[in-house]
């Protein structure tokens, strides 16, 4: 076998690691400080280990996540082409880089009420700290 | 040998200088993330508050407190940060329900509860049959 390919089985996807065959349920390893999980892939073969925080783990552990629409440019507004984010948390960064034409407008049902009100709440305050901030 | 120890040098005094610079256009006021630390920060020095999840720094930030509620043996417990609900759901996820408290989730949230539930179950009892 070639030598480069020979490298990429090694670490590639599906390489399970001696003991970590079976689909295991998401656990916490304080030493990496991450959350880990045995996955199986959707069409069969070999299991593989998904390794990050606990919403991108559990996501690929369950087959299911969230995803949040929002505009933050103007420009994405007018051409009506939003990003997204796929944990609250990226909603959230986002908003406090660009506060001046953050809006959920339009992907309301995604949010719930709670958080709806949050980001209306940092967003009023960040702006009203980049107003004093400019005077 | 000594040249080389010269550039490490100079190397190491233009990335000191860049990290000085970085700390100083960083806005501390509002939530930062510190890199090296692997948490979210607000305000310097005594009045420095950090977390690991930047969800409770933002309600921190804005006065504003959100709750995930949801029953477990009999007991209401009360989680400001989704994530903690999802760490729960690992150990409690039998006798874990929102049932009375769907208000305080999205629909992509409940939905998702519902699934990791289901596959914990599954995961389980295939462990239960294999006698693991």
């Amino acid at each position: 076998m070639r030598e480069d390919l020979k490298k990429w089985k090694s670490w590639g996807p599906g390489k399970p690691r001696k003991g970590q065959s079976g689909e295991k349920v998401p656990h916490y390893c304080k030493k990496a400080n991450e959350w880990r999980c045995m996955v199986s892939y959707p069409w069969g073969g070999r299991n593989y280990e998904e390794r990050g925080d606990i919403e991108y783990v559990m996501g690929e552990f369950a087959r299911y996540g969230e995803t949040y629409d929002f505009n933050y440019e103007e420009i994405t507004r007018k051409d009506d082409w939003q990003d997204h984010a796929h944990s609250f948390a990226g909603v959230l960064c986002t908003l406090i880089r660009w506060p001046e034409h953050f809006s959920v407008e339009g992907f309301e049902e995604q949010y719930s009420k709670q958080q709806i009100e949050l980001i209306k709440a940092v967003r009023k305050k960040l702006l009203v700290m980049g107003k004093k901030n400019e005077s | 040998m000594c040249d080389c120890n010269d550039r490490a040098k100079a190397r190491y005094v233009q990335i000191d200088r860049a990290t000085k610079l970085c700390r100083k256009v960083i806005d501390t006021t509002v939530p930062w993330y510190d890199g090296k630390r692997q948490v979210w920060c607000l305000g310097e020095g005594s009045g420095r508050r950090e977390d690991v999840y930047l969800d409770r720094l933002v309600q921190k930030f804005a006065g504003v407190e959100m709750r995930y509620r949801y029953s477990w043996k009999g007991e209401t417990v009360t989680r400001q940060v989704f994530a903690e609900v999802l760490e729960d759901m690992v150990s409690r996820y039998e006798s874990m329900s929102i049932v009375g408290f769907e208000e305080d989730y999205n629909g992509q949230q409940r939905k998702w509860l519902e699934q990791i539930r289901d596959k914990m179950k599954l995961v389980k009892s295939r462990k239960k049959e294999n006698g693991e």
